[in-house]
């Protein structure tokens, strides 16, 4: 499976969908922080080590109708480096990608740009 | 303004389901290791197993918690999506940061890693599956 983020394509044999049910269950392993991802994000050399040095995680999708009108979607992201870098950084992307998925369904219209500095930056991980 | 109710009352619950300490207890023992199960949070707690289905219920009504099944078992998560809400609505970024710093610090003296750390987020959408 290829992973494509804005113009970057990452392509490795461990980048597989693990399970596919579709409508209802989608379930794959995480991308490889290749030298190029690490570079469009703007992580420092030692970031990108210790990013490349954690366990691949894995991500599920879970879709539930509740009813013709909603449904619950639950995103599992499991198999996280104990106290890694990849858990710190997911747990603060995730909320913002939902949210704007969210809003993105119901109005039709994406969230405005991001007023707060990117994770890495916080985390003290990037040059920026 | 409607919606502001809806999201009011939605905190209500998120109130009343942290106000008994045996769920602040299950919320804690996830927040160790996540994605226990019935019997695990039961066996962990020293909780009779009806008394953990009762409060896992009401934690799961107010979103706090969310559950996965993984063949015949069901597994409980911690739901990022309510306590981020909490978080936006009264910390600023400013203490956010510090909370940030606060939290990498502490995790750093601890040095006890959870053994298998996982993030859920559990939400709902006004969509349908093929929609979404």
């Amino acid at each position: 499976m290829s992973w494509h983020q804005r113009d970057l394509k990452i392509t490795d044999p461990e980048q597989v969908v693990l399970e596919s049910e579709p409508y209802r269950r989608l379930s794959y392993t995480w991308h490889t922080f290749s030298a190029e991802w690490a570079e469009s994000v703007g992580f420092t050399d030692a970031a990108h080590e210790r990013l490349t040095s954690e366990r691949r995680s894995k991500i599920t999708f879970e879709i539930e109708a509740l009813d013709p009108e909603q449904v619950r979607l639950t995103v599992l992201h499991d198999d996280l480096e104990p106290g890694g870098v990849t858990a710190a950084m997911i747990s603060q992307g995730w909320p913002r990608v939902l949210a704007n998925l969210k809003t993105l369904l119901e109005t039709g219209e994406t969230l405005p740009e991001n007023p707060e500095p990117p994770t890495p930056v916080r985390l003290g991980l990037t040059t920026a | 303004m409607g919606s502001q109710m809806v999201a009011h009352s939605e905190l209500d619950e998120v109130f009343r389901a942290l106000a008994d300490p045996s769920r602040r207890l299950l919320l804690d023992s996830l927040n160790e290791r996540n994605g226990q199960t019935l019997r695990e949070l039961g066996s962990r707690l020293d909780m009779a197993r009806q008394s953990v289905s009762k409060h896992l219920a009401v934690l799961e009504a107010a979103n706090l918690v969310t559950t996965v099944r993984r063949g015949r078992e069901k597994h409980h998560y911690l739901n990022a999506a309510p306590i981020n809400e909490i978080a936006e609505r009264w910390i600023t970024r400013y203490e956010q940061d510090r909370v940030h710093a606060l939290a990498d610090l502490e995790r750093a003296l601890e040095d006890t890693p959870v053994e298998k750390p996982s993030f859920v987020y559990s939400t709902y959408i006004r969509t349908t599956p093929e929609r979404l």
